[in-house]
């Protein structure tokens, strides 16, 4: 009976959500291959573990279990795992705005460049670009699979966007901005 | 509104998340302010640019494969063996890892595999023989009969195997290409499998002749995280399966209609 439920979970909660479980690790990891072993580490507990889910989102579900597995595995297998001071994390102090990068407009960039811009973000920053722009969660979703509370998923998300924007600017060719200044 | 508190905001505002009263509050406040209106624009073009530019990572079929000899092999590994053969199991997992083993295990499983995601039906539904037909063409080397992108290879192939001929499209400029075909059974019944691919998955659309010339109206079953879609057309009953989404179901299907 237990090896049936296994093989069910399998299919019917993990299989459908493959591609999300895999996109979050192999951004939080950095290649192919760590995400791959994190993703499979994850659904071996999530196979065994599934009474954890009791019938919420089952994707939401999955992308917890990941995100869990990634730290810890980074923990283990990394020595910096771009975690950040708190004083870095926490929006105490406001960040005093610095218009600059927004009056420059990206005219062309490709996806390479976004990709090394989004894996040149600290984790905690990078995990709510991804959960929230390629995975489409909502705020409330974030705050659920990373932990976080609501008014950390905004501000953190408002953060990375202009982390995000800065690099950018920095890395991109003056041939392909616009400066509106 | 102050800037600070559209600083704040502006974010949310572009992500939908803000009640109608502040989303409007702020849509005032940037209409009249160029800096945050600036702000506005920056971030919107920066959300919209990840979003458009194919970002996500989808899982590599290898993965999915694993995932499935895993479960099979801790399974496996608990049922009731003897003493002795459990070891020697467990030993041989450990040793060869990676692909090595799902082949193995494979080979060794091959109809026993398809068990375990192939519940036996209580009902024996069309949708519930294809999608255990399509899992059973998962195993290693059992995709297709002839691999080829060429509808022009795949489509004569079948003659003296089948007693029909299946019209075989290939709406690869779609992102839908064709991989190639195979001989496969359903409901008792020698059936044509054209295997195609989306991103990294499969799609079996298996097709035979029907005598019934009216058209069938697209039905559409979901089971145990496969979609199914089921018609029928100028004298052929087709079944495509997939674990894709609905909607790019829906989208091949439609490319195979016209």
């Amino acid at each position: 009976m237990q090896d049936r439920d296994a093989a069910e979970r399998l299919q019917q909660m993990i299989l459908p959500h493959l591609d999300a479980a895999y996109n979050l690790a192999r951004y939080l990891a950095g290649n192919e291959a760590d995400a791959q072993d994190i993703v499979q580490e994850a659904c071996l507990r999530a196979t065994k573990f599934a009474d954890t889910s009791r019938g919420e989102n089952p994707r939401g579900w999955l992308l917890t279990i990941v995100r869990r597995t990634c730290y810890t595995w980074l923990e283990t297998h990394r020595a910096d795992s771009g975690t950040l001071s708190l004083d870095e994390l926490e929006d105490a102090i406001p960040v005093a705005h610095d218009s600059l990068p927004d009056a420059i407009f990206i005219r062309n960039v490709n996806r390479e460049t976004l990709r090394a811009a989004i894996d040149a973000l600290p984790l905690p920053f990078r995990e709510v670009i991804i959960l929230r722009e390629l995975e489409n969660l909502s705020y409330t979703q974030i705050a659920q699979v990373a932990g976080i509370s609501l008014g950390t998923v905004m501000s953190r998300l408002a953060r990375a966007r202009t982390k995000l924007k800065e690099w950018l600017v920095q890395h991109i060719g003056q041939e392909n901005l616009d400066d509106l200044r | 509104m102050t800037c600070d508190e559209i600083n704040q905001q502006i974010d949310a505002y572009i992500d939908h998340e803000l009640d109608a009263a502040h989303a409007l509050d702020i849509e005032r406040h940037i209409e009249h302010c160029a800096a945050c209106g600036q702000l506005y624009q920056s971030h919107l073009q920066l959300h919209n640019l990840l979003v458009q530019s194919q970002l996500y990572e989808t899982a590599p079929e290898t993965l999915r494969q694993k995932l499935i000899q895993q479960t099979l092999s801790t399974s496996l590994a608990k049922r009731d063996q003897p003493a002795q053969s459990q070891p020697a199991t467990h030993t041989l997992w450990r040793r060869y890892t990676g692909i090595a083993a799902a082949i193995m295990l494979a080979a060794g499983l091959g109809w026993q595999a398809s068990e375990w995601f192939h519940r036996p039906p209580s009902t024996n539904t069309l949708a519930d023989a294809a999608i255990a037909a399509h899992v059973r063409s998962m195993m290693p080397g059992h995709l297709t009969d002839v691999a080829s992108t060429d509808q022009h290879t795949v489509k004569p192939w079948f003659g003296g195997k089948l007693d029909f001929s299946p019209p075989v499209t290939d709406p690869a400029t779609s992102g839908f290409p064709l991989v190639g075909g195979r001989l496969d059974f359903l409901d008792g019944h020698p059936v044509a499998a054209l295997v195609y691919q989306r991103r990294k998955h499969v799609i079996n659309l298996f097709v035979w002749p029907t005598e019934d010339q009216r058209e069938q109206d697209l039905v559409t079953t979901s089971s145990r995280g496969f979609n199914v879609l089921i018609w029928a057309q100028q004298g052929w009953h087709y079944q495509a399966v997939s674990d894709v989404n609905d909607a790019e179901l829906r989208a091949f299907a439609a490319l195979i209609m016209q």
